[in-house]
C-alpha cells in the first residue's frame, strides 16, 4: 500500500510540474530546457525559508513561488526576445548556471552534500507525516493548480497563447504582444514548478542538486512529448505513463545482472516507438517541432 | 487619416519599398494594386508595425506612430487582416472572436459579437463550430470579424478575397461595406488582385510597382471597363 501511495504522490508532484510546463510548451509552443531549475529553486527556497528563516510551510512555499517567478522573469525577458532555437539555448544556459550554483554554493545549499532533515509540512497545527496525509496534501494542491490552469488556458490569454503558437505574425496582427504573453506564461509555469519543488522537498525531506539536472528537464519535456501537449489530458497521460512504465518493467522477472540495463533499453524503445506512431503524443493536439 | 511618407523597407538586404508614400483620407475606400512582389503587403505590414522601415514616417489621425509597437497601433484604431489564414483553426468560432476582441470583455464583448452577427449573419449558428471546419468564404468572414471586434477606424485588408470563388469574394467586399455602417469604420485600404471587383468597390486606386507608387486616381470607376489601362503600369 505504501508503495502505491508513494507512486501516487510522485505522480501528483510530476502532474503539477507537467501541467505548468504545458502552459509554455503546449500552449505557447516554446521548448524550455530549464524547468527542473524552477523545480529546484522552489525546493531550495522553500527549504531554506523553513530551516533558516523559520517560516511555516505555506508561507515558505508561497514565498518560494514568488522568488522563482522573479527568476523566470529575469530569464524570460532576454530569452523571449529571441524565440525558437535561441530560446532553447538560453533556457539550457540558465539550467547549467543554476545547477552549477546549487552544486558549488556550499554555504547556502551544502552543494553535493545536500540538505537533510527538511521539516514536514505543518498545516493548521497538523504535521503531515503519514503517506496518506501527504497524498491528500499533494492532491489538494494539484486540484487547485489544475483548476487555475484550466481557467487560464480557456481564458482569452490562453487563446492568445495558442494563436501565437500557431501563427505568431497573424496573432501579432490582431494586436497580441508575443513577448508579454509568453513572459506571463513562462513566469506562471516557473511558479507552478516551484510549488512542486516545495512539495517534493518536504516529502523526501532531503534534497541535493542531482534532483534538478538537465536530465530532469528533459524528462519533464519527455512527459509532454509522450502524453501530448496543448490540452489538459496530455500531461496526465504522459505523467502516468512515464512514472509507471519503469515501475511496471520491474515486474518483468529479468535476471538481476541485466535487469536495470534491459529495463532502460525497453523504456527507450517504447518512447521511440511511441514517437514514431504518434508524434503529437498519446493525447496531444499540438506537435512539438 | 493615414499618412505614410517616404517609406524604405527591407527584407534582410533586399529593399522592397523605395521612398513610398500613400495617404488614406476619412471616408475613402482605397485599393492597392500591383504585380506580385510590388510591395503591397509589405507596405501594409510596415504601416501596422510588423516590419520596421529604415526610413520614413507614418502618421495616423494626426499622430506620428512610427515608433509605436504593433499592439499600440492596433489598439489605437488600425485593424489589420494579414494575407492568408488569419484564424486559429483549432479554436471554435466563438473563441476566435474572443481572441480578436481580447482584452475586451463583459457587456461590451457581447455587444461586439452582436454587431458581427449583424454583418455576418451565418456566424450566429456556427459559434460552437471549429473554425477549421468552415468553408473558405466563412473563414475569411471570421477573419474579418476578428479584426472588427476592436472597432477599428481604419481597416487594412491584405487580399481578403484570395482563393475565394467570385461570388464569395464579392460577398466579402459587400460585407466590408456593411461593416463601415455597423461598426463605423472610417476608411479602408485593401490589397486586391481581382481588379474588376475591387474597382467597383473602391473610391481610390493606388498602383504600386517595384516598391514605388506609380499611379494614383480618385476615379477608379473610369477603369472598370478597361482595367488594362491600369495593368499597363505593371509592365512598364
Amino acid at each position: 500500500m505504501n508503495y502505491v501511495l508513494h507512486l501516487l504522490i510522485m505522480i501528483g508532484i510530476y502532474l503539477i510540474l507537467s501541467y505548468g510546463l504545458n502552459l509554455v510548451v503546449g500552449f505557447g509552443g516554446l521548448l524550455s530546457l530549464c524547468h527542473a531549475v524552477f523545480y529546484g529553486i522552489g525546493a531550495y527556497t522553500g527549504t531554506l525559508l523553513m530551516i533558516k528563516a523559520g517560516l511555516p510551510f505555506l508561507p515558505a512555499i508561497f514565498l518560494g513561488m514568488v522568488i522563482t517567478g522573479l527568476f523566470a522573469l529575469i530569464v524570460g525577458l532576454p530569452a523571449l526576445r529571441f524565440r525558437g532555437d535561441s530560446f532553447v539555448l538560453v533556457t539550457l544556459g540558465f539550467q547549467m548556471i543554476v545547477f552549477t550554483i546549487l552544486y558549488n554554493w556550499i554555504d547556502l545549499t551544502r552543494g553535493p552534500y545536500g540538505i537533510p532533515g527538511i521539516p514536514r509540512p505543518v498545516i493548521a497545527g497538523v504535521e503531515v507525516t503519514e503517506l496518506y496525509q501527504y497524498f491528500i496534501l499533494v492532491s489538494l494542491f494539484l486540484v487547485v493548480i489544475v483548476a487555475i490552469l484550466f481557467v487560464v488556458c480557456r481564458s482569452p490569454f490562453g487563446l492568445a497563447l495558442k494563436a501565437l503558437r500557431d501563427d505568431e505574425m497573424a496573432a501579432e496582427g490582431l494586436g497580441k504582444s508575443p513577448v508579454h504573453l509568453f513572459l506571463y506564461a513562462f513566469v506562471i509555469s516557473g511558479m507552478v514548478a516551484s510549488l512542486a519543488g516545495g512539495l517534493y522537498a518536504t516529502y523526501v525531506t532531503y534534497i541535493d542538486p542531482t534532483s534538478f539536472t538537465l536530465d530532469e528537464s528533459i524528462f519533464l519535456l519527455a512527459i509532454l512529448l509522450v502524453g501530448g501537449t496543448g490540452n489538459m489530458i496530455g500531461p496526465l497521460v504522459g505523467t502516468v505513463f512515464m512514472i509507471l512504465l519503469p515501475e511496471a518493467l520491474r515486474f518483468l522477472g529479468l535476471p538481476d545482472t541485466v535487469a536495470p540495463n534491459v529495463r532502460q533499453m525497453i523504456y527507450g524503445l517504447t518512447l521511440i516507438t511511441l514517437m514514431f506512431l504518434r508524434p503529437q503524443g498519446i493525447a496531444g493536439e499540438f506537435k512539438l517541432r | 487619416m493615414l499618412e505614410a511618407k517616404g517609406i524604405n523597407a527591407f527584407y534582410s538586404r533586399k529593399q522592397v519599398l523605395f521612398d513610398t508614400s500613400i495617404s488614406v483620407k476619412e471616408g475613402e475606400k482605397v485599393i492597392l494594386i500591383g504585380p506580385n512582389g510590388a510591395g503591397k503587403s509589405t507596405l501594409l505590414k510596415t504601416i501596422v508595425g510588423l516590419l520596421a522601415p529604415t526610413k520614413g514616417q507614418i502618421a495616423f489621425s494626426g499622430e506620428d506612430i512610427s515608433s509605436w509597437s504593433p499592439q499600440r497601433r492596433i489598439n489605437s484604431g488600425i485593424g489589420y487582416l494579414l494575407q492568408n489564414e488569419n484564424i486559429v483553426p483549432g479554436l471554435t468560432v466563438e473563441e476566435n472572436l474572443l481572441l480578436g476582441a481580447y482584452p475586451i470583455k463583459g457587456d461590451l464583448l457581447k455587444k461586439r459579437v452582436e454587431e458581427v452577427f449583424e454583418i455576418f449573419g451565418f456566424m450566429k449558428g456556427r459559434l460552437k463550430d471549429r473554425a477549421g471546419f468552415l468553408s473558405g468564404g466563412e473563414r475569411q468572414a471570421l477573419a474579418v470579424s476578428m479584426v472588427l471586434m476592436k472597432h477599428p477606424r481604419l481597416l487594412l485588408l491584405d487580399e481578403p478575397t484570395a482563393g475565394l470563388a467570385p461570388k464569395a469574394a464579392q460577398n466579402i467586399l459587400e460585407h466590408v461595406k456593411k461593416a463601415q455602417d455597423v461598426i463605423g469604420v472610417k476608411a479602408v485600404c485593401l490589397v486586391e488582385h481581382n481588379l474588376k471587383l475591387a474597382l467597383e468597390w473602391a473610391s481610390k486606386v493606388i498602383v504600386l510597382v517595384q516598391g514605388r507608387v506609380v499611379f494614383t486616381s480618385d476615379t477608379p470607376e473610369l477603369f472598370i471597363n478597361n482595367p488594362e489601362e491600369l495593368e499597363k503600369y505593371f509592365f512598364e
